[in-house]
């Protein structure tokens, strides 16, 4: 009888911590979520290059639509070339592997860049880690819808 | 009780043998030889390999579309090794403690109906470290184009 009720205990404490666990797993994905819009879409679309200094990594590297490798400053230097962006994203979802999480999502980026006006529509895969609680973007590929 | 021991070692793939001894060798050294085990598994329909090599919840981007880690292999399962060929050019590995990145290019070449078409990629891979080994948590690349 004692050992149903410790085992039974035990079982309730194992699940509640499971559920806590998951919980807090979905708000730092949420988190995550957050950050996609607003340090990097939001960012971009506003060229707010001191948001995007401080969310990505200075070893950050970004792999473009057109197969192109870019460093941060290169990013920087893009963003704040261009004369005008728009950039949506939609299907995003996160997934956490301890201290470092993949945010996938589709987003089509419009703008003008040296007089020219561009649209890409295409699927990206960011990756993220924490450093010290904060969450810092360390490497991004974008790639067409076929 | 030999016999047994060698049956055993017989028994060990090269992948097995490998994963034991990368928690030894440095991060790097450890991905880049899992990278190159990758393209070998992938070569030769050893999906045996590849389901250690990839993580269950691995985001896997394939011409613009996520694919799920059975949707993978049962492709290479199927996959006639002789019509594709891949030839992986430098890469760059970078460690940020449990999470690496590797950026490159490799060529593809693939036969369809008697006609050979050349494909370069480059490509970004996300590797984790967990429990003691490096797994696959995403990866995707983009044509490059000239």
């Amino acid at each position: 009888m004692r050992c149903g009720i410790l085992l039974t205990t035990l079982l309730g404490l194992l699940v509640s911590h499971g559920a806590a666990q998951n919980s807090e797993r979905r708000d730092i994905e949420g988190k995550l979520l957050a950050l996609e819009r607003v340090g990097k879409l939001q960012a971009i679309q506003l060229k707010d290059l001191k948001m995007l200094d401080e969310v990505l990594d200075e070893n950050f590297v970004l792999v473009d639509q057109d197969g192109l490798q870019l460093n941060k400053a290169q990013v920087l230097a893009y963003v704040q070339k261009a004369t005008s962006l728009r950039y949506l994203a939609s299907e995003m979802t996160a997934r956490l592997h301890g201290n470092t999480a993949i945010v996938t999502g589709v987003y089509r980026l419009d703008g003008v860049l040296a007089g020219r006006r561009f649209e890409q529509h295409g699927r990206f895969v960011d990756t993220w880690i924490e450093r010290k609680g904060k969450w810092l973007a360390i490497a991004s590929l974008s790639t067409p819808l076929s | 009780m030999k016999a047994i021991l060698s049956l055993i070692f017989l028994c060990c793939s090269p992948t097995i043998l490998l994963r034991a001894q990368q928690t030894d060798a440095a991060p790097s050294g450890a991905i880049r030889a899992l990278e190159h085990e990758w393209v070998e598994a992938q070569s030769h329909n050893d999906n045996r390999a590849l389901d250690l090599i990839l993580d269950n919840a691995v985001v896997y981007v394939e011409y613009g579309q996520l694919v799920s880690k059975a949707d993978y292999l049962l492709r290479i399962k199927h996959q006639d090794p002789s019509t594709d060929e891949i030839v992986m050019e430098p890469i760059n590995v970078r460690v940020f403690g449990s999470t690496a990145i590797v950026t490159g290019s490799y060529r593809e070449t693939q036969r369809r109906a008697g006609m050979r078409s050349l494909t370069r990629w480059r490509f970004v891979d996300t590797w984790a470290y967990k429990k003691h080994s490096w797994v696959l948590i995403a990866a995707g690349s983009a044509t490059i184009r000239d």
